[in-house]
């Protein structure tokens, strides 16, 4: 469905991607984690349009979306849970469900698929009035989550959505991406959550520097061994010092 | 306390006006994060087409002083805007003065540096009278056209889609069109809006002072520039307090200062506003969702 290949993406001189292929297959959640700085977030961005690739080509169903401004990639089925929520905290929550369907002009639809979204997560119906930026936390993710979707993407980019939220919503974020999972949404999780993620998605890559440094299914990578996880994962085995290993 | 019922009218009257200035500067300022120095011209644009549509009865001067000036803005969007969208705000800035000047000039050599003037109908200039006070028909009309626009202006950003995503642009523009918001729509409705009330404002201004230089939109753009910092930038209500709040000092100190000082009420009228920036430097109205774009 969505195929990265050879992406390159520099911020100024500094090589932020380097060279990264990855594959999400229809129906499959995809797990993308690594540690801060890896890129991971920067891979998103590229995907979503914010920022154009240096080299390489990301395809959604065959078609390129390079060159693409981010509201043209959006009609074309991907819709991004950024980093941080960004949800628009000086309007109401209800407007700030309208505007996740602002692709779906003039679709009758779209009143009652806000509505179901208020079933979905109550906290939103409760708060419906309410302006976004008084909502905790996790309930902030939820709406973002709620945007996200009510644009019906064929894709959906997750960004850390467990990114300062304390562990019980945390198990309520994941809860969440499951259903989804479950109601057949193509997930692309961001997480920094590493063993969360590995046990909840159907395939995993781990980026360390801009790079892929391994990739499987749940079963490969929990079979195996810990210590050439992390080395992955980390760049050295624990127990070296760090500078040795660079 | 006729005196005070006279000032409150010219208040309320001046206060229209300023606010109609500032929420044009305000409103392009909310979504572009950048000052629209050229939004003076605006009003030299309107005025010049009303001098121009002169022979043309009243209704259809103003329509064609609105079709102007809309269009105009919509050009400045187009022509000079969005090829530096994403720039160095300074860049935006002093593309904004360089517009200014060009317009300015331009109307200078086709049109001349002397003022030319506008008949209106006299019932815009005629005065009435309610025990013991006179008051000029133009300045309720002020207000009226003043509370009229702001309440549409309101309820348009607060009920329609389009103002929805307005609002949405405003406070984060990069996740607005992430939702798939277009930025081009938004921002051509934005100066496309800003003409409206630039033309509304123009309107006003010709028919207090009945003429049109091409210096004409100087001293009202750094009073919606004031306004709009005044009010807290990017806030819209802010930017409207602001006007009233500049109209407040502007004839308060009019009535008040010495008959030898009049001449210099601006300097008392801006030192004022120094003052207030002493005070409250983030402006009357805080917006949080001013921050720097990466």
């Amino acid at each position: 469905m969505l195929s990265l290949t050879g992406i390159f993406v520099n911020y100024g001189h500094v090589a932020a991607v380097r060279g990264v292929s990855l594959e999400v297959n229809e129906g499959e959640v995809v797990g993308l984690i690594g540690p801060n700085g890896a890129g991971k977030t920067t891979l998103l961005s590229a995907i979503a349009g914010v920022i154009r690739p240096e080299r390489g080509d990301i395809q959604l169903l065959g078609e390129t979306l390079l060159g693409k401004a981010p509201e043209k990639i959006v009609p074309m089925g991907i819709s991004l849970v950024p980093e941080g929520r960004e949800i628009f905290g000086t309007l109401t929550v209800e407007e700030n469900l309208r505007l996740g369907a602002t692709i779906r002009r003039r679709d009758p639809e779209v009143a009652g698929d806000i509505e179901s979204m208020m079933e979905r997560f109550p906290i939103l119906g409760k708060y419906r009035g309410t302006h976004a930026g008084a909502l905790s936390g996790g309930e902030q993710q939820q709406l973002a989550i709620a945007r996200a979707l009510l644009a019906n993407p064929k894709l959906l980019l997750l960004d850390e959505p467990s990114l300062g939220l304390a562990p019980k919503l945390v198990d309520q974020v994941f809860d969440i991406v499951g259903q989804l999972k479950e109601d057949g949404v193509t997930v692309l999780l961001v997480e920094q959550n590493a063993r969360r993620t590995l046990e909840f998605a159907d395939r995993t890559y781990v980026l360390r520097s801009g790079e892929i440094r391994l990739s499987g299914t749940k079963k490969e990578l929990s079979s195996m061994d810990n210590a050439d996880f992390e080395h992955a994962f980390l760049g050295f085995h624990r127990g070296e010092r760090q500078g040795e290993s660079r | 306390m006729r005196t005070v019922i006279q000032s409150a009218i010219d208040i309320l009257s001046l206060g229209s006006l300023y606010a109609l200035l500032a929420l044009g500067v305000a409103l392009v300022f909310g979504i572009m994060r950048f000052i629209n120095f050229a939004h003076g011209e605006l009003l030299m644009v309107g005025g010049y087409s009303l001098f121009l549509a002169r022979e043309l009865p009243f209704v259809f001067m103003i329509l064609v002083c609105i079709a102007t000036v809309v269009l105009t803005a919509l050009l400045f969007e187009r022509v000079a805007f969005r090829p530096i969208r994403g720039a160095n705000p300074a860049t935006q800035l002093v593309t904004s003065f360089a517009l200014s000047f060009l317009l300015q000039n331009l109307a200078m050599l086709t049109l001349g540096p002397r003022a030319k003037s506008v008949g209106l109908p006299t019932v815009l200039t005629e005065q009435f009278t309610v025990g013991g006070l006179r008051i000029a028909k133009l300045d309720i009309l002020t207000v009226v056209l003043g509370v009229v626009l702001m309440a549409s202006l309101g309820f348009f950003l607060k009920r329609s889609t389009l103002g929805v995503q307005m609002r949405a642009s405003a406070e984060n523009f990069e996740m607005a069109r992430l939702v798939g918001v277009k930025a081009n729509t938004v921002i051509a409705s934005a100066f496309a809006i800003s003409g409206l009330l630039a033309a509304s404002a123009a309107i006003i201004l010709v028919a207090k002072t009945g003429t049109i230089t091409p210096g004409l939109g100087l001293k009202p753009v750094v009073i919606a520039f004031v306004a709009t910092i005044m009010g807290g930038l990017g806030s819209l209500s802010g930017a409207a307090l602001g006007g009233f709040v500049l109209s407040f000092l502007s004839v308060t100190l009019q009535t008040l200062l010495p008959l030898d000082l009049r001449p210099f009420r601006d300097a008392f009228v801006f030192g004022s506003v120094v003052l207030i920036f002493l005070l409250r430097p983030q402006g009357l109205i805080v917006v949080r969702s001013i921050k720097e774009r990466v």
